[in-house]
């Protein structure tokens, strides 16, 4: 199995359920993670110890997902920041948005763990 | 005439004044014992009502998933307005918290009402402002509209900083009404701290019933004492002076049990200045507040259910049973004073704009119940209140009044309202207790006593005081009187209790 | 007043008020006791069962965690009752497969189900809510009735639960639900729509029918949600309902629908629908939907309103025009130089100006 101790992943939601869980399952799978409850703290943490990956949910209170995806987007010190959003919006339009915004990837709620670790770990790859 | 006679002469005029002092008070004896009986008797049904209400809410959201609400694609957009007048120390840290609140669409839109510190100075800092060339719609016609307009140099974060020459927060909320672009309006005080829910909390009905709904206010407490962190209340605590925390025994009480009363009776008339919602092309149609009033939100929604009702088009204003926002209360008895005479004038001034609809029935509950009501129980009250303590000093020096008398009078008109005061707190406590500590609860019990001793004759004189003064009519001043009730007043509350 | 009198009186009031005063402040110091002993229980609960549940949430359990879970004494069951349940919206898959049989050990399930005939509202709905977290099909014949129950709480949850069981086929009495027979309250068009939207395309058939209704609250939930769910069958009745139906908010419904999912035909009604003669929500609501429908046929109308006396109408259409890229800000900035009516453009490419503006590190 591939090392994956020196590789760092952000996750940013204000639900504690799932910040934990999304949390200890990168854990469990051997990154490095760091846990923010909301946008600000994701954007001072990005900025300050840039991750490899960041899982953003898009429905947080101050900066949403999407702004804090734009910003570090609008930023190119952090291009090798790679994005997946959690959200629970489904439909096409906002896949659009996030997308259109510099998203890698989108992960829409209820969501299974598995499938979520998935993602990460293709979109590390395409890196 | 002989010493004697002049003597006999007084002595018989004294008793003649005594005999229609007694003849008087045994008239009023029992009418004011009875009122008094009658005021705090309706305040405990508004408070059953309230539980009522509560005990319905609090099952409800048990299990209820807030989260989801959140992410509706159906929530309706909201635009906060926020007048801002020499707000210059607490403005940036409560527009972030107002950004900050958890709602799918919403944006912020703060009225500098021509201050004279440096408030913009503070908000373009922390916002990386530039002016833009935006003409804000006049929607609702103002006298001074809007001179610049300011957003964020990212052009996304939605807030809009309008600046203005000074003309009185009616206005300026106009301006920010004007200048919203969401369906939904709230309106808050720039030192108003909300909960983070706030919005989801107080927009639910309008989500529910999206046709029929047009305002809703939700449940105001008192902040003085509260841990406030990055523009949010952390713990609620007790304040350390007996003044605002008279106040919050007040508020419980009066205004988050009693409001809760009338909108389970579907005649709510009243919703807090601190904080209230509508729809904005209803205010838009009733032509948004009326800038010469000082009763202002009170005013506004007297207007809204004329309006609807001479429609007849089918309407609800409600109350939503839950903590939504806290305000600074005054601290000092002068800022205090001024805040309650000016409430009370701007109560009696509402009510007899709107004389035409009470107790007519074209205007259902509101014309038969609620504005009665408000007539006889809120209005008059402290002139009944002083004349019958006025009355039973006096007789109980002329000997006229037995003691038994006295007493039964005072306990009638304090004791039981002291009695629906703990009403009120014990269902706080059943409901949502937020006060979690045992000294907090115990400081509460207290000030519902003392509230009774002093505090409550205080305010009796300063609300005679407000409705005096409108009275006498000055009618020049109404401009500066708004104003200076906003800059002097640390945080008051504007409009109706 | 004579003082034999008074003094009954006084006695009287000074009993029932010292008796009352004191019965408050009873309640009130036993409700916190009571209050505060429990919470304290509750969290020393959770944080036993809380590891245990992750690990079986995240699907790191190789079925340690799940069978003791499953062997909880009764006071931890409740807690772990409450996470599970707790998680169990935001989960789907084998894990929330799994926690689902946990919970159905604990016999919540059975409960639920037996709860649906309960005589209080309170628990039928809760009960009804319960079972919809099983995702399970077979639930819902259990479920359907509910939605004519006679308490208002209990077809709200009905309505919630078909919507997140999926259940197809319960798209019509859903409906129902918005406006039921005999004055009662109808369950709110937020959850109505919600709960519609979760069943998916196969309930085209049911939402034509709805547009046609004569209840304006149900053509109302039907254009949105036929909006939000990509619909494209439906553009024809929505096009119907945009041009002549009597509700202004359902046409204004109809106009952001067609702006989502709407065709060329569309356009055309659309920048119609922008006529003066209109009520101006309509007006706005139409101006956005080109916006969002970004059909190029619609430039012209947007331009000619960039200059109208509505003003907000004229900032809607000015970013409307924004999304036609190069196009749009052409017709833009043609109109921004007229210092009358071209302030709304100036402000749009102000706005997209800022917007575009990138920003080195702060």
């Amino acid at each position: 199995m591939t090392d994956r101790s020196n590789i760092p992943v952000l996750v940013a939601d204000d639900d504690a359920d799932i910040r934990e869980l999304v949390a200890f399952k990168l854990e469990q799978a051997g990154y490095a993670v760091t846990k923010v409850a909301d946008g600000s703290a994701a954007l001072d943490a990005i900025r300050a110890h840039p991750p490899r990956l960041a899982v953003l949910d898009v429905m947080m209170p101050g900066l949403s997902g999407i702004d804090v995806l734009r910003q570090v987007r609008a930023d190119g010190a952090f291009d090798g920041v790679r994005v997946i959003l959690l959200t629970a919006r489904s439909r096409d339009h906002d896949v659009d948005a996030g997308f259109a915004s510099g998203a890698d990837d989108y992960v829409v709620k209820p969501f299974s763990p598995r499938e979520l670790l998935h993602r990460v770990t293709i979109v590390l790859q395409r890196s | 005439m002989t010493s004697t006679t002049s003597i006999a002469v007084v002595a018989s005029a004294a008793d003649e004044a005594r005999d229609v002092v007694e003849a008087v008070l045994d008239a009023i004896a029992i009418p004011v014992l009875a009122y008094f009986v009658l005021i705090s008797t309706s305040l405990l049904i508004l408070i059953l009502l309230a539980a009522w209400e509560f005990s319905h809410h609090l099952r409800r959201i048990a299990f209820a998933r807030r989260e989801e609400k959140v992410s509706s694609l159906l929530a309706p957009g909201i635009s906060v307005i926020v007048p801002m007048y020499n707000e210059q120390a607490g403005i940036v840290a409560s527009i972030m918290s107002l950004l900050a609140l958890r709602y799918p669409r919403h944006e912020v839109v703060v009225v500098d009402d021509g201050s004279t510190d440096d408030g913009f100075g503070t908000l373009r800092e922390a916002f990386d402002l530039v002016e833009v060339r935006r003409e804000i719609p006049d929607d609702i016609p103002s006298q001074l509209g809007a001179s610049s307009v300011h957003v964020p140099r990212d052009g996304w974060t939605r807030l809009t900083v309008i600046r203005k020459d000074n003309s009185g927060r009616s206005e300026s909320v106009n301006v920010g009404i004007n200048a919203a672009t969401e369906e939904l309006i709230v309106l808050v005080d720039a030192d108003s701290i909300l909960e983070p829910d706030a919005l989801i909390t107080v927009t639910k009905p309008f989500a529910d019933d999206p046709t029929r709904v047009v305002a809703t206010g939700g449940v105001v407490r008192v902040a003085n004492g509260c841990n406030v962190r990055s523009g949010r209340v952390t713990t609620a605590r007790m304040p350390t002076t007996w003044l605002p925390r008279i106040q919050v025994v007040e508020y419980l009480r009066a205004f988050y049990l009693g409001r809760a009363g009338w909108s389970r009776l579907r005649a709510l008339i009243l919703i807090s200045g601190a904080f209230g919602v509508f729809r904005r092309d209803v205010v838009v149609e009733v032509g948004g507040l009326d800038r010469h009033s000082i009763g202002e939100d009170f005013e506004l929604v007297m207007r809204v259910h004329r309006h609807l009702r001479r429609k007849k088009r089918l309407y609800d204003i409600r109350f939503v049973a839950e903590p939504v926002c806290w305000t600074e209360v005054p601290s000092t008895l002068r800022v205090l004073r001024r805040q309650r005479s000016r409430w009370h004038r701007g109560l009696w001034e509402t009510l007899w704009t709107y004389r035409g609809m009470t107790m007519n029935p074209r205007y259902g509950r509101v014309g038969m119940i609620a504005l009665p009501y408000y007539w006889l129980f809120e209005l008059v009250a402290p002139l009944i209140e002083f004349f019958g303590l006025l009355f039973v000093l006096v007789g109980l020096a002329l000997g006229v009044i037995n003691v038994p008398y006295a007493m039964l009078f005072l306990l009638v008109a304090y004791g039981y309202s002291m009695l629906v005061t703990l009403a009120s707190l014990t269902i706080e406590e059943l409901s949502f207790h937020r006060y979690s500590r045992w000294r907090d609860l115990g400081v509460t019990a207290v000030a519902a006593v003392i509230e009774n001793v002093g505090y409550r004759q205080a305010t009796v004189w300063w609300r005679l005081e407000g409705w005096w003064s409108s009275l006498t009519r000055r009618r020049a001043v109404w401009g500066t009187m708004t104003r200076q009730g906003f800059v002097d007043d640390v945080g008051a509350t504007s409009g109706g209790e | 007043m004579n003082s034999t009198l008074s003094r009954h009186l006084l006695f009287v009031a000074i009993v029932v008020v010292t008796a009352a005063c004191v019965l408050m402040i009873s309640i009130t110091g036993v409700a916190r006791v009571l209050r505060t002993r429990s919470t304290r229980h509750d969290a020393d609960a959770r944080d036993a069962v809380h590891h245990a549940v992750l690990v079986v949430a995240a699907g790191e359990d190789d079925g340690s965690a799940a069978s003791w879970l499953g062997s909880l004494a009764r006071r931890d069951r409740d807690a772990a009752g409450a996470m599970i349940v707790g998680l169990l919206p935001k989960l789907q898959g084998e894990p929330a497969e799994v926690l689902v049989e946990i919970v159905r050990g604990y016999g919540s399930l059975d409960r639920a189900a037996g709860d649906l005939t309960s005589r209080s509202a309170v628990t039928r709905a809760r009960a009804a809510w319960t079972l919809g977290l099983t995702r399970d099909h077979n639930d819902v014949e259990k479920v359907r009735p509910l939605l004519s129950d006679r308490s208002s709480e209990v077809r709200l949850a009905a309505v919630e639960t078909l919507g997140r069981l999926r259940d197809v086929d319960a798209a019509g009495p859903i409906l129902d639900t918005l406006s039921p027979s005999g004055g009662r309250a109808g369950v709110p068009a937020v959850t109505v729509a919600e709960a519609l939207m979760r069943l998916g395309g196969g309930i085209v058939d049911e939402l034509r029918v709805a547009l046609a209704d004569d209840d304006p609250a149900r053509r109302d939930v039907a254009a949105r949600v036929a909006g939000h769910q990509q619909l494209i069958a439906l553009t024809p009745h929505l096009r119907q309902l945009l041009a002549d139906d009597p509700s202004d908010v359902v046409r204004v419904s109809a106009a952001e629908a067609l702006g989502r999912i709407g065709g060329i035909d569309d356009a055309a009604a659309l920048a119609a629908t922008c006529a003066e003669t209109e009520p101006s929500p309509l007006r706005r609501a139409a101006a956005a939907a080109l916006g969002e429908l970004g059909h190029p046929a619609a430039l012209p109308t947007l331009a000619a309103l960039l200059g109208d006396r509505d003003r907000r109408l004229a900032e809607i259409s000015a970013s409307s025009l924004l999304e036609f890229g190069v196009e749009g800000r052409n017709v833009l900035d043609g109109v921004a130089a007229d210092a009358e009516h071209g302030r709304a453009a100036a402000f749009a490419l102000e706005l997209d100006r800022l917007r575009g503006e990138p920003r080195g590190a702060r």
